[in-house]
């Protein structure tokens, strides 16, 4: 009986796989030449990939993708008059090494910000771990100026303090269409705490071979 | 050799004060909010420029281009896509789950993709910090 329930699920699967694959191949008739070689090289891989069952990306709450203990944001705003000239000066000042009020928050991965079109627009994309609203939540209540000094070169930025501000993050945020992440079942903390006990062994492995 | 440290750390003080200064005249026609904000953190700002200097923390090139801090760099790629080009990469992105290629390699750390809702013409620039 399990068997057979193995049998049709394994099976139940290889169709959708069949399915899936033969909608890529549609998709691509007009894709360049490029594209539909490569999809060609890939599909053997392409398949046994996408019968395995991925570990589900979740939501991180109202907005944004979550993998495991990881989570995405991605904001791209308009930037006020002045705001890029600000903007870059502060973050000059520290090298863009924000590691002082990253490290308050304590649950953030990376960040990176990044100009373009001409100065008009900013992307700021960042990984973080858990919830949505918890993450935002952290930085007002722990480095609320910092956001702010940052934010206020976005046009139309209500204050961190307001009750429009996550609106306006919402607003400007995009949900990543993929999200990878190489160790999702990490935090922050978790990492930090493996790290120190690596270096402890390792200095025990060095005083024990001496 | 204790005075001559402290004579020594001087100019690094005085630096980034100088440096804090310049930032608050940029700053003289930012939002009220961004205002009250850079000088509440005046005093921490000045403690983060010092530490900096003294641990030197810099953020390196990753090559040709992009950063890189320590042993991780950054790559961030703004593309116009080609007709039905969002289409076909949503449903491989949507098929493959996190599962994407790069796995393999073992130097990815995280990896973003995703749509812009507007498509700009302008070819993007590029901003090293």
């Amino acid at each position: 009986m399990a068997m057979q329930t193995q049998t049709s699920a394994a099976s139940k699967q290889d169709l959708s796989v069949e399915q899936k694959i033969q909608q890529f191949r549609e998709l691509f008739a007009d894709a360049p030449e490029l594209g539909k070689k490569a999809l060609e090289n890939a599909l053997h891989e392409l398949k046994s990939q996408a019968s395995d069952l991925p570990p589900p990306v979740e939501s991180a709450g109202r907005v944004g993708a979550r993998l495991g203990k990881v989570s995405e944001l991605t904001i791209i705003v308009p930037l006020a008059p002045g705001g890029a000239k600000r903007l870059r000066g502060f973050l000059r000042l520290l090298r863009g090494n924000l590691s002082q009020g990253a490290n308050k928050v304590g649950t953030l991965h990376n960040m990176r910000f990044v100009f373009f079109d001409n100065d008009t627009r900013l992307l700021f994309a960042t990984a973080f771990d858990g919830d949505w609203d918890t993450y935002i939540d952290d930085f007002v209540a722990k480095i609320p100026d910092y956001l702010d000094i940052i934010d206020s070169a976005w046009e139309g930025w209500p204050g961190i303090r307001s009750p429009g501000a996550k609106d306006y993050l919402i607003k400007h945020q995009i949900t990543a269409e993929g999200w990878y992440v190489a160790h999702p079942d990490l935090t922050v903390a978790e990492t930090t705490r493996l790290k120190r006990i690596g270096k402890a062994v390792d200095e025990f492995l060095d005083k024990v071979s001496a | 050799m204790a005075m001559q440290a402290a004579t020594a750390s001087t100019p690094t003080q005085v630096s980034a004060a100088e440096q804090i200064q310049k930032l608050r005249e940029a700053y003289a026609d930012a939002p009220e909010v961004g205002r009250v904000a850079l000088d509440k953190v005046r005093g921490e700002l000045e403690a983060a420029i010092r530490l900096r200097q003294q641990q030197q923390q810099e953020v390196s090139t990753a090559g040709r281009i992009g950063l890189r801090r320590g042993k991780v760099s950054e790559l961030t790629g703004i593309v116009k896509l080609s007709p039905g080009g969002a289409k076909r990469l949503r449903l491989l992105l949507n098929t493959l789950g996190n599962k994407l290629p790069g796995r393999r390699q073992g130097r990815h750390a995280s990896r973003h993709a995703l749509c812009l809702p507007r498509q700009r013409h302008e070819a993007p620039v590029r901003h090293r910090i």
